[in-house]
């Protein structure tokens, strides 16, 4: 209780009640919350003490952060190459995991981030932009070696990777769209995901999404009877 | 097109995002395929719980310079051997018993540790070597050909 804004969490039938205590002001106040909201404040105070921990470079909270962490990494990597049609080897994408911890910790990139509850998502681009880099050099270092016939190896069109024609084709029915319909579009259309996802990502009722679809697609169909 | 930074873009998948924000990230993203396909993992990868393979994890570790984790299983016996050990003195009747079992426990875990493990595999190597050494016949004897007990002629 030495601890300011200690969260003291006691369970009531399907609800949690959350006691706050401010040390400051002696003050005290209670906040019923879902028991999501509880569990998600609390994984997000767990993270902020941890990342602060490693900043001070605790031994201790940098193996929890590569066990937290390391499959974040792994997923991110891995799936990003396989989307992306890159042809990779287990050993790419371990390279890619260790150089992104490494240049965390050697570059103290934690210090830098602001909002510490966004360190998924941000471990997770970070991790993907390496593995695009990683790869590129990979692919002009075997050119440099003059490998040529390596090269058809790292980069192949599998069906994962999203047609370039498509994309322009699309990209150019739906210039008049406005930012948020294209966006919608283009997960659904592209990636395939289906309208509650779509909804899930960008924070948006599920029949808002399936209400844009709906309604655009059917300009499009008469967009493309057309052509 | 310049991408947004790891930041901005992850940003987004904050549900306290301001709407102004919001919409800056949602016009870049609706024209970058990249980012988008970015923070299309970076969503997915949010709600889904996956290990790394354990050799990995260690590679890493070594790579930070962290300290291997040590695992000393002998150091139960040394804790049996203390608690054996305090309990001969509550029961004093019982005193060479506990006394006893102390002592096999404290001898475990003697044996069990890094430096006696060290000192069991020296004593074995030169146990050895002195048999080798009995085995091998005596040079001098092939030379000159010497008689049944080995004595020069």
């Amino acid at each position: 209780m030495k601890e300011t804004g200690h969260l003291l969490c006691l369970y009531i039938v399907g609800k949690r009640r959350i006691v706050r205590r401010d040390l400051h002001y002696h003050d005290y106040s209670i906040i019923e919350v879902s028991l999501k909201t509880c569990y998600y404040l609390d994984m997000l105070r767990d993270i902020h003490s941890l990342i602060e921990k490693c900043i001070r470079r605790e031994e201790k909270a940098w193996e929890e952060f590569i066990e937290r962490f390391s499959g974040l990494l792994y997923y991110s990597a891995r799936e990003n190459l396989r989307k992306n049609g890159f042809m990779f080897a287990q050993q790419d994408i371990e390279d890619i995991v260790q150089g992104t911890f490494l240049d965390i910790w050697e570059k103290k990139k934690l210090e830098g981030i602001r909002e510490r509850k966004k360190i998924t998502a941000w471990l997770s681009i970070t991790t993907q932009r390496r593995a695009i880099n990683y790869m590129r050099q990979k692919k002009e270092r075997l050119l440099l070696k003059d490998e040529f016939y390596r090269i058809d190896n790292i980069e192949t069109d599998s069906s994962g990777r999203i047609n370039e024609g498509m994309v322009a084709e699309l990209e150019k029915l739906i210039e008049g769209f406005d930012d948020k319909e294209r966006i919608i579009l283009k997960l659904n259309m592209l990636h395939g995901k289906t309208h509650r996802e779509i909804a899930g990502f960008m924070d948006i009722p599920t029949n808002t999404v399936s209400t844009i679809i709906a309604r655009k697609k059917k300009i499009l169909k008469e967009k493309m009877r057309n052509f | 097109m310049d991408c947004l930074s790891e930041e901005i873009l992850s940003s987004y998948l904050d549900e306290g995002l301001s709407g102004t924000e919001r919409k800056r990230i949602e016009q870049h993203i609706s024209r970058c395929n990249r980012c988008l396909g970015l923070l299309l993992i970076a969503y997915e990868a949010q709600g889904k719980s996956r290990r790394c393979p354990l050799l990995l994890r260690q590679k890493i570790r070594r790579r930070l310079g962290l300290k291997e984790k040590k695992i000393r299983p002998e150091l139960k016996w040394l804790l049996g051997a203390l608690f054996l050990f305090a309990l001969s003195f509550v029961f004093r009747d019982f005193f060479l018993q506990f006394l006893a079992g102390a002592t096999v426990l404290g001898f475990k875990w003697a044996m069990e540790g890094e430096g006696a493990k060290r000192v069991v595999m020296i004593f074995k190597g030169i146990k050895d070597e002195k048999k080798n050494e009995r085995k091998t016949p005596s040079p001098l004897s092939d030379i000159t050909g010497g008689d049944r007990y080995d004595k020069r002629e």
